[in-house]
């Protein structure tokens, strides 16, 4: 399951990453493996999605979200 | 002018950095630019409670100390290197008290580079909104600094924070966050040795960061490289540890330090609007409606 595949007001704990380079940005975010994240939002068109991640939240490109693997 | 202690502001974008050098210097300050490098660096002058004068320079804001942008690569340069005219004799670390857990990356950092750091608890009056309540000695007491709590943008706690810079310690007593020369043993050591340096975690970020810096002479980058192929050093690899590292030193000190309240926050005033404001319908409406008032503002009413 990826992140990109929630909807809105979905839940999921991240599991791993699939970029690395992606990953260290995503976790300096606070955005870390047994993190919850949760959908808020998700642009008309799809992309760009926004999500809580550690009392904050992140805006994220779709295929950025299509980089953290969820549990 | 000539100036008794360096100071630089160190924070998270949007943390109130800025906010907080404004209400520090007052009008007694320069905008110009770090060399080679078109990046703002602003530098003011204060008078501390004891008489001496402190200029504080006002870093970029940044989220790590590993640079992604060229502005970001500033607050390493400055910090680091002994030689810089801004190099500073204090840090004061910002941290937004409302969003700790990401602004203390920064800081376990920052104090890692065993600078004398003082910390601004910036926003306390919007974290006691949220109902976040922080025991600010004990959080002093486990990172072994000096914590202010502070209101830039009330100007509150501003005279206490000057009483910090000035009491402040010349040499660093911060508690270790994480042990860093476990990330690359050998490599550390190595750096340390053969570059002179005594402190673990500048030699591994002089091992991340050597290409851009310049305070390297070359021949001491290309040491640099030739250690890390002989150690098979991954950057990207080792820097996801550390930030895991940290991280988990984080939670730590926020477990025994801050109580948030458990509940689902509420929604927030700028959340609701947001919703009714880019709703994929209602959206446009709105949108329409108010470019409609402006044309007719200027080619009816104004008529």
């Amino acid at each position: 399951m990826r992140l990109s595949q929630l909807e809105v007001g979905e839940k999921g704990i991240v599991k791993e990453f699939t970029d690395l380079e992606m990953s260290v940005k995503l976790m300096e975010m606070g955005c870390l493996p047994g993190e919850e994240i949760k959908v808020e939002r998700i642009a008309p068109l799809g992309d760009p999605i926004a999500i809580k991640v550690s009392g904050y939240q992140l805006s994220l490109r779709k295929r950025e979200a299509y980089t953290i693997v969820l549990q | 002018m000539k100036a008794d202690i360096r100071v630089a502001l160190v924070g998270n974008p949007n943390t109130g950095k800025s906010t907080l050098f404004n209400v520090l210097t007052g009008l007694n300050q320069k905008i110009g630019n770090f060399p080679g490098v078109t990046v703002d660096k602003k530098v003011g002058y204060c008078t501390l409670p004891d008489g001496r004068r402190a200029e504080i320079i006002d870093l970029p804001g940044t989220y790590s100390i590993y640079p992604k942008s060229q502005d970001e690569s500033i607050v390493f340069s400055v910090l680091a290197d002994r030689s810089n005219p801004h190099s500073p004799d204090l840090v004061v670390v910002i941290l937004d008290a409302s969003n700790l857990k990401r602004n203390l990356l920064l800081y376990s950092q920052v104090a890692d580079l065993k600078i004398p750091v003082v910390v601004a608890l910036n926003m306390m009056d919007l974290a006691k909104k949220a109902d976040i309540n922080i025991d600010v000695n004990l959080f002093a007491k486990k990172l072994g600094v000096p914590v202010v709590p502070i209101s830039a943008r009330k100007v509150d706690g501003i005279d206490g924070l000057k009483n910090a810079i000035s009491y402040a310690n010349k040499l660093a007593l911060q508690e270790d966050s994480i042990d860093v020369a476990s990330i690359a043993p050998e490599l550390v050591e190595s750096i340390g040795r053969e570059l002179h340096i005594d402190n673990p975690y500048l030699a591994l970020q002089l091992a991340h960061q050597h290409e851009t810096l310049t305070f390297l002479t070359p021949e001491q980058s290309n040491r640099v490289e030739e250690l890390e192929k002989e150690f098979s050093f991954n950057s990207q690899k080792a820097q996801g540890a550390e930030t895991i590292a940290r991280y988990s030193f984080i939670n730590d000190l926020l477990y025994d330090t801050v109580t948030k309240p458990v509940s689902a926050q509420e929604e927030t005033f700028s959340n609701k609007i947001d919703k009714i404001l880019t709703h994929k319908v209602f959206g446009f409406v709105i949108f329409f409606a108010v470019l409609m008032f402006m044309f007719q503002a200027i080619f009816s009413w104004s008529a």
